[in-house]
């Protein structure tokens, strides 16, 4: 039963990201498709970015992550290096929820 | 090259230590070290796994488990669709980089300046990931909790903010402002009301939004 869940699962997720590369490279020189499919990313990554910051178990929450991605965001507002936001973004959730 | 190749290497870390977590939560949810590590390496799409055994463990069924998983899959579909253009041409290629499209690959992928850079981090954030993912998950699964939760290091914060800085690129013109602002808008505002797994799928309409927005503009101008 958990093997066959896994295949399926497995198949499931490979077919999405297969066919989409299949489909989103047959889109030819279609400026209108192409203008769509460049804004995906932003419009996935920033509900992937809301979620990830106020989601919980299907619920929404303010916690100690809150603050950690504020961090994150003032630091890569000023252009500071990657690992940075990333550290900093950690440490800060990690000791407000060890002190909080 | 070199800060490219340092940033996956980061990304792969952090999302290996999740690994473990993945790994510790799917053996307690009852699936073998085998299973759970087939899932890193065939599923490998972390979020999907995670909800997957959480459902598994909290004693909701296979087949809400199967289909909230699914679900939160999907996406993966729409991102490589929007980065086909840098995946490789020939079949066999295209076929192995298909795997590796997650939301990590994508976002490091279509944050770089130029198409070269763009191919460069979605191989090195994708293997760097492919491999860390796997390599957390077999010692999860194998040696139990090693380093305690995630989110104790406060890494559950990271990704969103690691996120934020790659979308930062994105933002240069309206479309894109008004796509992200209000993808991330319908997807919170969905969150109490519509199943684990929907919700992030609502972004799309953030994107349809940004795309009307566009055309307006282009019309009026």
């Amino acid at each position: 039963m958990i093997w066959s869940a896994i295949f399926i699962l497995s198949l499931g997720a490979y077919l999405f990201k297969i066919v989409g590369a299949i489909i989103g490279a047959r889109r030819g020189k279609n400026k209108q498709i192409e203008a769509f499919l460049l804004l995906l990313p932003p419009a996935l990554l920033s509900s992937l970015i809301a979620l990830q910051t106020f989601e919980l178990n299907g619920t929404l929450v303010l916690d100690a992550r809150v603050f950690g991605v504020a961090t994150g965001c003032i630091i890569a507002y000023c252009r500071r290096p990657f690992y940075e936001i990333v550290v900093f973004s950690a440490l800060v959730t990690a000791v407000i929820r060890q002190f909080g | 090259m070199g800060q490219i190749i340092r940033n996956s290497i980061l990304l792969g870390l952090a999302v290996g230590i999740f690994g473990l977590t993945f790994g510790v939560l799917a053996t307690a949810s009852g699936l073998t070290v085998a299973q759970s590590l087939a899932m890193s390496l065939f599923t490998f799409t972390g979020a999907s796994q995670f909800a997957f055994v959480g459902l598994l463990g909290a004693g909701g069924g296979v087949t809400a488990a199967l289909l909230s998983a699914l679900l939160l899959a999907a996406r993966n579909g729409l991102y490589a669709a929007s980065i086909a253009t840098l995946l490789p041409k020939s079949r066999f290629r295209k076929a192995l980089a298909a795997q590796l499209v997650i939301d990590e690959s994508t976002a490091m992928a279509t944050a770089q300046k130029n198409p070269d850079a763009s191919k460069r981090a979605f191989w090195a954030t994708g293997l760097a990931i492919y491999l860390f993912w796997t390599l957390g998950t077999l010692l999860g699964a194998l040696c139990g909790d090693l380093i305690g939760s995630p989110d104790a290091w406060g890494l559950d914060a990271a990704f969103p903010a690691g996120f934020v800085a790659l979308l930062i690129p994105h933002l240069r013109n309206h479309a894109a402002l008004v796509a992200a602002l209000s993808g991330a808008v319908i997807t919170v505002i969905a969150v109490p009301v519509l199943p684990i797994g929907v919700p992030v799928l609502f972004g799309v309409f953030g994107a349809v939004l940004g795309y009307w927005h566009g055309q307006r503009r282009r019309a009026g101008s």
